[in-house]
């Protein structure tokens, strides 16, 4: 079996911490640069892996081949939500816009059951059961594809946001949005394309997640709630500091549940959030923001 | 006076006729003997689990139902009631156990049911059952929660099982086991996983008490929440444990996450499921070459029917073979069939009645196609016993103990 269990439950947790690291890129762009939190991320997740399944289900094809689809069918649905809902919301307070994006999220959920049933939809690739095998230990085929997903995008955002005109943009968009304003930036395209940005990098992922998860009305539900606590760890509207949290969230859960036990799984991860805002109240690398009276 | 005289006799004349009349009423409605409407359909509500997680286990026991339904339909229907052909009622009662419960209260307050099959999983059925009682409609069932029978008044059961109980699934896996050990002189340590339902419970805490009765290494034993999302986490402590046999009680969905797991992480222990998910042909179909050498505990395998029945099932349904729940659930209806047949009514309570009574011997729920049925007073089989089956690399499953009943031989991993 493996050399040391516990290396190999650290390389697991950096596996598994991709995945939330993936969905907690497109939470972290959306908050950091619109201020907003969407609670309805998961479900654009989820309408795309559905996209991907139906995709395999009735024409074979395999679910990597349908980033391009899932990544369209994910835009074409933020679009649409975002000229309907979400550009009436962006300078409302915190509560509403909380409340608007719990209500989509429960709508959205409420439609893929209505169209789709609860039933669990599941994808068997011929890779599904292989892995890489280095030095005595395993790494599945499906995570080493999520791994490197997650590499690859914060590699493409980190040079996006550095070095392009609009990254930059996007930058002082999130600093002062006013002051961004008066510099001639459009704020309303930044926002529209943060909104896109962030829903696209999930909806992409669909046809890696959909090859590991079960897809069901539920799924974007039970994801997003990790990524929600590694994006709060990492410092909400720092995706670099989400990554950082994903890889730790990750290996935390992975050696607890090895070494304690797997039902521990979200207590552990609300437990390591706890400890971390305890520690540092905007997360590992959030700006600690100050209030004067 | 003779104003008095007349009141008595006008009272007198009055209750007399308020008398009279209140014996003819009577007698109309409670002692005249009303024509006998010819029964045309027998109704039986079939509660399955059509959409959810378990979804895919209850379209195929639905499609064993429809099956047996279809054939005593052809055959010339309920003979003792002239030819009454059985009407299902299906209903689906999710994958929710609190849903379920709302779904089929409404059912048998709305519908004129004399009989029902209940689902094939313990924890629905286990939630329902205490509706059956509520409304004295005998149900069968292919659930195996020992639960099932403790909860059922005693002398007087409501839902009747069909198959095995948890307790004789944990039984039966450990003296396999315990003939695998002395034939190969085998050192087995076992991890035990399981789900949280009530079927994965029961059966993983029989297996526990029968392993440890008969001196197995145990090294983990491992409960996680119903369904799984990853199985990494479970497939990590049984690689740390050491266990070279893994005693695994999942429903479907987890099964193949659990088995695709310990292939991506190389996680050789030898995998003997205690029956659900790891007996379906969809975890073949998911799986594939994969699933070789997979053992599990079961309550029936299709390799009891005979070889055209075979055929005309998988023809039929569009499937790789009829899986366990098919054999008991259609040994149910004929169960039914029979004491309908022997109640001459479509009255739930005397087929109630005839249920507890019934033998049978020979027939579609009697052997070799299933072991017969003779119902205790707490509503179980006792004829009813679990075998050991073991998949092949092309998705034949075969049965392997009690060697009385085996098909084939086991065969060790390489």
């Amino acid at each position: 079996m493996f050399e040391s269990i516990l290396i190999q439950a650290i390389i697991n947790g950096i596996a598994v911490g991709s995945i939330y690291a993936i969905i907690a890129v497109g939470l972290n762009i959306i908050f950091g640069i619109m201020k907003i939190v969407n609670f309805a991320h998961g479900e654009y997740l989820m309408i795309a892996m559905y996209a991907v399944f139906w995709l395999y289900y009735y024409l074979g094809i395999d679910p990597l081949f349908t980033m391009p689809v899932s990544l369209l069918v994910s835009l074409f649905l933020g679009y649409i939500i975002y000229k309907i809902v979400i550009n009436k919301i962006i300078y409302r307070e915190d509560y509403v816009q909380i409340a608007v994006t719990m209500g989509l999220s429960i709508f959205l959920i409420g439609m893929a059951q209505l169209l789709w049933s609860p039933t669990y939809r599941g994808i068997t690739t011929p890779y599904a059961t292989y892995s890489i095998y280095i030095g005595g230990y395993y790494l599945s085929f499906p995570h080493l594809i999520a791994l490197l997903y997650t590499l690859i995008i914060s590699i493409f955002l980190y040079y996006f946001l550095k070095y392009t005109k609009t990254g930059i943009a996007m930058r002082a968009a999130a600093q002062d949005a006013i002051g961004a304003g008066l510099c001639g930036i459009n704020i309303e395209k930044i926002y529209l394309l943060a909104w896109l940005f962030g829903i696209g990098i999930v909806g992409a992922s669909a046809g890696i997640l959909a090859g590991i998860y079960y897809t069901h009305p539920y799924i974007g539900q039970i994801l997003v709630l990790y990524a929600f606590i590694v994006a709060v760890i990492g410092g909400l509207g720092n995706y670099i500091g989400g990554l950082i949290g994903a890889f730790i969230l990750g290996i935390a859960l992975s050696i607890s549940t090895t070494y304690v036990s797997p039902d521990l799984s979200l207590a552990l991860a609300y437990l390591v959030f706890i400890i971390v805002l305890l520690l540092r109240p905007s997360g590992l690398m959030g700006v600690r923001v100050v209030r004067r009276a | 006076m003779a104003i008095k005289m007349v009141s008595y006799r006008m009272i007198s004349i009055i209750l007399s006729i308020v008398v009279i009349l209140g014996i003819i009423t009577y007698y109309f409605l409670f002692l005249y003997p009303r024509p006998t409407e010819e029964v045309k359909e027998v109704n039986i509500a079939v509660f399955m689990p059509l959409s959810g997680e378990q979804s895919v286990y209850g379209h195929d026991i639905l499609q064993a139902i429809q099956y047996a339904a279809e054939e005593i339909n052809s055959q010339g229907g309920i003979k003792s009631l002239g030819g009454a052909k059985i009407k299902l009622i299906v209903v689906d009662i999710t994958s929710d156990a609190s849903k379920a419960v709302s779904i089929v209260e409404d059912t048998l307050a709305r519908y004129k049911i004399s009989a029902a099959v209940g689902p094939g999983l313990s924890y629905l059925m286990i939630a329902v059952q205490p509706i059956f009682i509520k409304y004295k409609i005998p149900a069968v069932t292919g659930a195996i929660s020992i639960d099932i029978l403790k909860n059922n008044p005693r002398d007087e059961p409501w839902v009747f099982m069909m198959g095995p109980t948890s307790e004789i699934f944990g039984g039966t896996s450990a003296k396999f086991l315990d003939e695998l050990r002395k034939r190969y002189n085998l050192s087995i340590k076992i991890a035990i996983v399981h789900g949280s339902t009530e079927y994965e419970v029961r059966t993983a805490e029989a297996a526990y008490s029968n392993f440890k009765n008969l001196g197995f290494d145990i090294v983990l034993k491992e409960q996680y929440s119903t369904p799984l999302t990853d199985a990494t986490p479970i497939v990590q402590k049984v690689a740390a444990s050491g266990a070279n046999f893994v005693y695994p009680v999942s429903y479907l969905t987890d099964a193949i996450l659990i088995i695709k797991t310990m292939k991506a992480l190389g996680v050789k222990a030898v995998v003997i499921g205690g029956g659900a998910g790891y007996l379906y042909p969809s975890f073949y179909e998911a799986l594939k070459e994969n699933v070789a050498y997979v053992i599990s505990v079961a309550q029936w395998n299709h390799d009891f029917w005979p070889k055209d029945k075979i055929e005309e099932y998988k023809r039929k349904f569009n499937v790789l073979f009829p899986q366990e729940q098919v054999g008991v659930n259609y040994a149910g209806v004929y169960a039914l069939k029979e004491a309908i047949e022997r109640a001459g009514s479509t009255d739930p309570i005397k087929i109630a009645e005839a249920l507890r009574r019934l033998v049978i011997n020979t027939g579609p729920a009697g052997p070799p196609m299933y072991y017969g049925v003779e119902f205790d007073e707490r509503g179980w089989n006792k004829r009813a016993v679990a075998v050991m089956v073991q998949w092949t690399s092309d998705g034949r499953l075969i049965t392997i103990y009690p060697f009385d009943l085996a098909k084939g031989s086991f065969q060790l991993p390489k």
